[in-house]
């Protein structure tokens, strides 16, 4: 079994990952830059050209990029998916996870609790639906997919100000009801998840490095779980608040949770890489691709007709 | 015959005699029609539900919405496309169509992937790597920045110094590039309308001096018979990334035609065809909502 890592720094987090999948059995873990890749298609197929490293002789890519690489991670994905190459995202969790507005669109689609919440292009449409919110609340606004506002508004004349003052276009709005309570910020790797809770002094949440590992209910483990699958990743950040999913992220503070948490995070991602390479269905879906599409196209067009 | 509610979500920066046509051939067969522009909504998520609102309206309670989003839209447009995948109002297009159709070379691998035939495509992270595979394609090839949309953001490069001062510029302004290799011959075109199982032809002719065909550009369009092979290949890009409508841009190449892009918001080019485009189009969401509202029935 080959494992690749592929990311745009071979950090030190990188480099411990890469010897606990050695650890774990892998008889290859490599690590290669992102930026050394190119996708080309011609005729019917697409080819991964990269710096000789051969990304589709591997059984498993851990995808490592920032999110600001989805142009070309979303493609990647769908080609390594359809190689039947396992990662630990499926194709659109980038999209997922670097639009807040679609994420929350999503969590909600999947009966997941967020909290509630209105999104708008233009910010003089939020005041009327805001009336009915319990306040705090927090505002966000983007620019593509630039934040460039989040603040914690208490009161409806707050709220009519700040609305007043934006002078800019923006692509999106979102108000959300605040959770004035701890959160809780979850490490999900497949079915297994490790808890650190930042406390809500009164004002606000405390840093991440002053967090205490916490246990967690079944309940928030099971939300927890589906959130990180509802935004395609197996492996991820989920944050709850009260019950409640406030944000996903495709990745986890590796060097914070190493201080905090005494489970060895690497070799647990290792492992999950492992029972999911070892997986039947990647395996025939490697060794037979156009028998596997064939059948999938079969199946497709009974379940559409 | 039920009263049918039909919605159009435009773009921010909709093209108002696009919206005008649409609405009164809407009117023709649904009565009323809701145009929304995509700033003038709001989505609301409270308990387990979505409400997408436009004056008072929830348009998820429709039985057909047309998202006519461009690639700008997208921050607000993939949530709504979301919703509405979510209820159960009919939609001729999808997040994932929205998502792949608005990068181009996305699309192409799609359909390279699928046996359809494509332009030999290509997409880079690094201008080093860029200019190593462009190389490889030979000159000259087509530059397209993945936001680009309506021929902007679409270059002709002949000769590697031009390249290299492209590829410095897309670079500093962060943008991603795709190349498509440029094939050579008359400045046209042709786009295949898709709208369901029915495929209208039309002839893109680019300006004199102009190598891109689009429309908006001050190009022609004229429609054409359509044949077996236009219609196969538009059908089968439409089947796979299953979109009821959508308009496949296609050109002549020595084996045949391929696809060079697929289009998520194709503009009618009424000046030349009139209100041919988008009759159909809403003819078709015409008859989708009533095969709809029959099932509920039974």
């Amino acid at each position: 079994m080959k494992v690749l890592i592929l990311g745009s720094k071979k950090t030190k987090s990188v480099s411990r990952q890469i010897e606990a999948f050695s650890a774990a059995g892998f008889s290859r873990a490599d690590f290669l830059n992102i930026y050394k890749f190119n996708l080309v298609s011609k005729g019917s197929k697409t080819e991964v050209v990269d710096d000789g490293v051969k990304v589709l002789d591997y059984d498993a890519v851990y995808i490592r990029a920032g999110l600001e690489l989805s142009p070309f991670v979303e493609p990647l994905l769908d080609e390594l998916r359809s190689r039947g190459i396992f990662t630990q995202l499926k194709p659109g969790a980038f999209y997922l996870n670097s639009n807040e507005a679609l994420q929350v669109a999503a969590l909600n689609g999947r009966k997941l609790p967020v909290a509630k919440s209105v999104l708008v292009v233009d910010p003089k449409g939020i005041r009327d639906s805001a009336e009915k919110f319990r306040y705090p609340l927090i505002f966000k606004s983007y620019v593509s997919q630039t934040k460039t506002q989040s603040i914690l508004i208490e009161s409806p004349r707050s709220l009519k100000s700040i609305t007043k003052s934006i002078k800019m276009d923006l692509d999106c709005v979102i108000l959300k009801e605040f959770e004035e309570a701890d959160l809780i910020q979850c490490a999900v790797i497949g079915a297994k998840i490790f808890a650190i809770r930042r406390r809500w002094n009164g004002s606000e949440i405390e840093r991440l490095e002053k967090g205490r590992p916490c246990a967690i209910s079944n309940r928030e483990k099971v939300i927890a779980m589906r959130a990180a699958l509802a935004c395609n990743c197996e492996i991820a950040t989920v944050k709850l608040s009260n019950g409640i999913v406030t944000e996903v992220v495709p990745d986890i503070n590796f060097p914070v949770f190493k201080q905090k948490i005494e489970e060895d995070l690497p070799k647990t991602i290792a492992l999950h890489f492992k029972s999911r390479v070892s997986g039947g269905k990647l395996r025939l879906r490697k060794v037979f691709p156009s028998l596997f599409d064939r059948a999938k196209q079969f199946l497709d067009g009974v379940f559409n007709a | 015959m039920p009263k049918l509610r039909f919605a159009i979500i435009g773009s921010k920066h909709y093209k108002a005699s696009t919206v005008k046509s649409l609405v009164e051939e809407g009117k023709v067969l649904f009565g009323k029609v809701t145009f929304a522009p995509i700033d003038k909504v709001k989505l609301v998520f409270e308990g387990n539900q979505a409400k997408l609102l436009f004056k008072g309206l929830n348009l998820l309670d429709y039985d057909v919405c047309y998202p006519r989003l461009s690639s700008k839209d997208y921050v607000l447009g993939e949530a709504v496309l979301k919703a509405i995948a979510g209820s159960s109002v009919y939609c001729p297009v999808s997040l994932r169509s929205y998502q792949v159709t608005n990068h181009k070379y996305y699309t192409i691998k799609e359909l390279s992937n699928a046996k359809i035939p494509i332009v030999k495509s290509c997409l880079f992270t690094s201008p080093d790597s860029a200019k190593q595979i462009i190389n490889e394609f030979g000159m000259p090839v087509v530059v397209k920045t993945l936001s680009g949309f309506a021929g902007k953001g679409v270059i002709l490069v002949e000769n590697e110094k031009q390249l290299d001062s492209i590829l410095d510029a897309v670079h500093l302004f962060e943008e991603f590039i795709s190349a498509q290799k440029f094939v050579k011959g008359k400045n046209s075109d042709i786009r295949c309308y898709v709208i369901g199982k029915k495929v209208i032809a039309v002839k893109r002719i680019g300006k004199q001096g102009e190598w891109r065909a689009n429309v908006s550009r001050g190009g022609s369009a004229e429609e054409i018979p359509v044949t077996k092979e236009m219609e196969k290949i538009a059908l089968d890009s439409a089947k796979l990334l299953k979109m009821g409508i959508c308009a496949v841009d296609l050109i002549e190449t020595s084996s045949g035609l391929a696809v060079i892009e697929v289009n998520f918001m194709p503009g009618p080019f009424q000046k030349y065809l009139g209100n041919l485009i988008t009759r159909e189009m809403v003819g078709f969401l015409h008859r989708k909502a009533l095969e709809r509202a029959r099932q509920d029935k039974q």
